[in-house]
């Protein structure tokens, strides 16, 4: 501190001087880089500009910091050189600082909740997804409640009992009574919570009931391949030794069942009818997440996994609520399974029987006289494939 | 217990008085001086935690501008930033170390190794741990895995990539992605050694905790963050040697045909022979410690907490006996909760109930603590300093990130939330920023014992003020994101369309994101300067009443010059009435504070006394 309060400030001005003509030329530069561009050639020009904008944006805000920074330290001294504690005007200052951040910080959380709730998934596709959204709703008025409150007194706290000269804090090291409620009151809520969702979750994970569709979904880098039962709604048998490039889940064809299975690009569903989905994957896990029916199950190579839900709006219906004629229903991969795992999704359509009908008649099955062939070519190469490799372990 | 204490004093001083002439080497580089120490932790901790938020920073570039080119990103990453857009596979090796790097080797090694090291010997009244040696190890193998796992980032076919979670089989086959080949054996590496150097410290923290504590300082006076860095380091001791069994398998899995984890799997055209393992094992033995290790993250910040708040309120933390107790009942109930991250595996659902069940219980002592913070501030007198300032944000943070967890435990409602931004905002507020807070809040707080000086309180109030805002910024809009089905870990949201909605979202979440990562080079200009030009640290700054204070502020070893003091009372007798000064540090005997003792005093037990 060799120079003088003066000289400070004198610098300081000249600083903020420079600060706002730094900010000026800048703000035209921006505006010269924010010109539309014609070519993609102008364009990574003009994205080297905005680059170049950006640090002098920094450079510029640094400088504006260093400047504010500078500006308290002297009102800081001339507060010291008047004889009052520099500590005391800072607990009054943060103490405020906590009452307003109190109101800015609810009134965010209410613009969180009006602007960015309202862009939720729609209400629940599913009769279990009704239930699991109602429980939903309990607990985030219940937390929401705790949220609110709980956040008023810490910052109101902050405010109203920050630091003084003359306070004195009141010695109160515990209060067994207080404590005691304050543990039970949250223990009830939370018993409440849990029983309503451990009976949401056993009715949820409870078998599928007999008249349920059973559809086939293997997950594999980066596809979802469905397998309807056909005709006889009884799907064939699987067998991991009978995967191959063209048999990508390992149907065994042997199997009558198998005979007339479907495969297909879009999950079609029949409104008001349990569907249960057989999960499985065939090179690393992937998690098959079907958000509008409030359904998840993680799919695991080597161990089949199973969900099964009952679809209750059709996808016209929800197009009609949403107010979005292009709206679907989507099966996407939450797991992570690689390099294009955010894009690896199958088209789900609910429609009423009559429509699901005409939609299973269009479809033919897998197995023809041509499959057969390829597929008992693919079988040999693999088996070619495992000889040799056998052949050449031998030889070492 | 105490002839021990005294004899070893004596020795230990003839024995430097005698001998031991520090070389530079001896004392910075292999030093057995658990402050050295302290600080090795933190500096190599603050370092990786600047590598853990660039990566941040960079994979927030592509998430707020999936369509935008930026020639610089190809200027700083080369071949992963062709165009100047980043690759999906490096985004998700981006993804994935900064997960390691800040969930390991920031809140457990540099949370965890600089407080435990530095506060335990100090505030038990200890010469220094009771092994040194092994505590010098511990840094070093932590050293090596930290040099490892940043060295991975600069490897050819990149770092490990399939989330800091590594299920196999996505890592146990390098032609599941580029990531699972070379990266992923040096994460294994690194993280063994990294189990190893874990396990060095944890031991030593309990063993000095248990045996070294100073004449007078039973366990029920000690100070809250001694009574977290004990209960942490006994989760770390019985957790993290399940994650090494588990890494030992996958490294087996990986190099040696054997089939732990994998089972029926076909890929790049060929069925692999591997038969008969569960990849649903290895989630176990992961979550085994992985649960336990957010909870080693968040405990030693509630400790720090705990203690900043009594202190910069002037009064007694509320409740201590209550927040030991719930210390204790959180650090139990950790082992038992690890299922309610696989939910949705496709694990038993009955197995689901229970540790749905287990779950929720442990919101109850969270709570109590909660509870008793704001217990802590009412009718305080608040002193605002950094520490202080980041010690209520912990605690709005504890508050905003504890409440999502209640619907994330709650396994019917998890089937929807499972993987998505809402996971993604839960963890990040209530142990990610949390616990930062709290690692924040012990710099400033201990900055004049690990440094000797002051840190500059101004620039510490902009660093809080800016941190603050920014994460309540960066991370609110991600529970709504989560809400409408979003997943996590997609390296960009143009392919469906209802996430498009978002894009606009997330573009401000990383403007926030960049802007508070900006606020973070104020804390590195605040810390680095402080070293060399911060004002001369007083001998007990913020007038607290622990046993640290009352060493000498120039580092020596053996801590204290002559006999260590001997503890007469709780660490918080603040504004006890009939005192003169609002605070009696713990080795002032009752005998000279004759007008403020209350009966309750005299007893064994500090519960016995309190407001009548």
């Amino acid at each position: 501190m060799n120079m003088s309060i003066g000289q400070q400030l004198k610098s300081s001005t000249k600083a903020i001087i420079l600060f706002v003509l730094l900010t000026i030329s800048s703000t035209i530069s921006f505006a010269q880089a924010t010109m539309p561009a014609a070519t993609s050639d102008v364009a990574s020009q003009e994205l080297g500009i905005t680059f170049w904008f950006y640090v002098l944006l920094l450079i510029a805000s640094v400088f504006a910091f260093a400047v504010i920074n500078k500006t308290l330290k002297v009102l800081e001294l001339t507060q010291e050189l008047n004889g009052k504690k520099i500590k005391n005007t800072y607990n009054k200052v943060n103490g405020i600082f906590f009452i307003l951040f109190l109101v800015m910080f609810l009134s965010y959380v209410y613009y969180e909740f009006t602007t960015h709730g309202r862009m939720l998934l729609p209400e629940s596709a599913s009769a279990h997804g009704a239930i699991t959204d109602n429980l939903f709703n309990i607990t985030a008025l219940i937390t929401g409640v705790v949220f609110v409150i709980t956040h008023i007194l810490l910052f109101y706290f902050s405010f109203k009992y920050k630091g003084k000269e003359k306070r004195t804090a009141f010695f109160y090291p515990h209060n067994d009574k207080l404590e005691l409620y304050w543990t039970i009151i949250p223990a009830i809520v939370l018993a409440v919570l849990v029983l309503s969702g451990w009976k949401a979750w056993t009715n949820i994970t409870s078998p599928a009931p007999k008249e349920a569709l059973t559809i086939d979904v293997t997950g594999k880098q980066f596809a979802w391949i469905v397998r309807y039962p056909g005709n006889d709604n009884t799907l064939g048998s699987k067998a991991f030794k009978l995967v191959n490039d063209i048999n990508e889940t390992g149907v065994d064809f042997n199997d009558k069942n198998a005979k007339d299975d479907l495969l297909v690009n879009e999950i079609y569903l029949p409104v008001n009818r349990p569907v249960k989905f057989n999960f499985n994957a065939r090179d690393v896990i992937h998690s098959a997440y079907m958000p509008h029916f409030r359904a998840q199950m993680n799919c695991v190579p080597g161990m089949p996994t199973t969900f099964w839900f009952t679809p209750t709006i059709t996808t016209e219906q929800m197009r009609a609520k949403t107010n979005d004629p292009k709206f679907d229903y989507i099966l996407l991969c939450a797991k992570i399974c690689g390099s294009a795992h955010y894009n690896m999704q199958v088209k789900i359509v609910v429609v009423n029987d009559t429509e699901y009908a005409k939609w299973l008649a269009t479809k033919k099955p897998f197995y023809t006289e041509e499959m057969a062939k390829q597929i008992q070519e693919a079988e040999a190469s693999v088996a070619k494939a495992r000889e040799e490799k056998l052949a050449l372990n031998t030889n070492e | 217990m105490s002839d021990h204490t005294t004899h070893h004093t004596d020795s230990h001083d003839a024995h430097h008085g005698a001998h031991h002439k520090e070389t530079f080497i001896s004392k910075y580089v292999f030093s057995m001086d658990h402050k050295m120490i302290a600080k090795q932790y933190l500096i190599t901790g603050i370092i990786m935690a600047v590598v853990g938020m660039v990566l941040s920073i960079l994979f927030r570039i592509q998430l707020g501008w999936p369509d935008e080119s930026f020639p610089f990103l190809e200027k700083l990453l080369g071949k992963w930033a062709q165009g100047g857009r980043i690759d999906p596979s490096f985004y998700m090796s981006m993804v994935t170390i900064h997960g390691t790097i800040m969930v390991f080797f920031v809140l457990t090694a540099g949370l965890s190794g600089t407080f435990s090291n530095l506060l335990i010997p100090l505030q038990v009244g200890a010469r220094d741990m009771a092994s040194p040696f092994i505590n010098m190890l511990s840094y070093w193998l932590f050293f090596v895995s930290s040099v490892i796992m940043a060295w991975s980032l600069l490897i050819e076919t990149g770092p490990a990539s399939g989330g800091w979670t590594i299920y196999p089989p996505l890592s146990a086959l390098p032609k599941a992605m580029p990531g699972s080949g070379l990266g992923m054996t040096l994460w294994l590496i690194s993280m063994a050694l990294f189990v190893a150097s874990a396990l060095m410290g944890g031991i030593n923290y309990i063993s000095t905790v248990l045996n070294m504590r100073t004449k007078g300082m039973s366990m029920t006076k000690m100070p809250l963050t001694i009574w977290a860095f004990l209960l942490t380091a006994i989760l770390g001791v019985l957790s993290f040697p399940v994650l090494f069994a588990g890494v030992i398998l996958l490294i087996f899995d990986r190099g040696f045909g054997t089939s732990f984890y994998l089972s029926d799997i076909f890929i790049g055209g060929e069925a692999l022979p591997n038969h008969g393992g569960s990849p649903v094992l290895f989630q176990h033995l992961f979550w085994f410690l992985g649960h336990p290790e957010v909870y080693i993250i968040i405990m030693p910040a509630l400790g720090i907490s705990s203690e900043i708040i009594a202190t910069n309120a002037r009064k007694p933390i509320f409740g201590y006996r209550a927040m030991i107790i719930s210390l204790i009942g959180i650090a139990f109930l950790s082992f038992i909760v690890w299922g309610h991250h696989m939910f949705i595996t496709g694990m038993n659902p009955f197995l689901g109930s229970v540790f749905m069940f287990t779950t929720l219980i442990i919101a109850v002592p969270s709570a109590v603590k909660t509870f008793n913070y704001l217990a802590t501030l009412w009718r305080g007198n608040i002193q605002f300093t950094p520490a202080m300032l980041f010690a209520i944000g912990l605690v709005s943070l504890f508050i905003t990130g504890g409440l999502t967890g209640i619907f994330l435990g709650n396994a019917s409602l998890d089937i929807n939330l499972h993987d998505t931004y809402f996971v993604v905002a839960h963890f990040h507020i209530v142990m990610g920023s949390a616990a930062m807070f709290g690692m924040f809040a012990g710099v400033y707080h201990w900055y004049p014992r690990l440094f000797g000086k002051m840190m500059d309180t101004r620039l510490g109030y902009f660093h809080f003020w800016l941190t603050f805002i920014a994460v309540y910024c960066v991370f609110f809009p991600m529970h709504f994101m989560g809400l409408d089905g979003v997943p996590r870990r997609y390296y960009s949201f143009t392919s469906f369309d209802f996430m498009k909605e978002w894009l606009a979202v997330n573009k401000f979440i990383s403007i926030a994101a960049i802007l508070g990562s900006l606020a973070q080079f104020i804390f590195l200009y605040n810390f680095f300067r402080s070293i060399f030009k911060g004002k001369k640290a007083p001998q007990n700054p913020w007038n607290s009443n622990t046993l640290e204070w009352t060493a000498p502020v120039e580092h020596m070893h053996g801590n204290w010059p002559g006999e260590i003091p001997h503890v007469y009372r709780w660490p918080y007798d603040y504004s006890k009435p009939g005192h003169d000064e609002d605070f009696i540090p713990q080795n002032v005997p009752l005998s000279q504070t004759m007008s403020s003792n209350l009966p309750g005093d005299y007893g064994t037990h500090h519960g016995a006394k309190g407001a009548h």
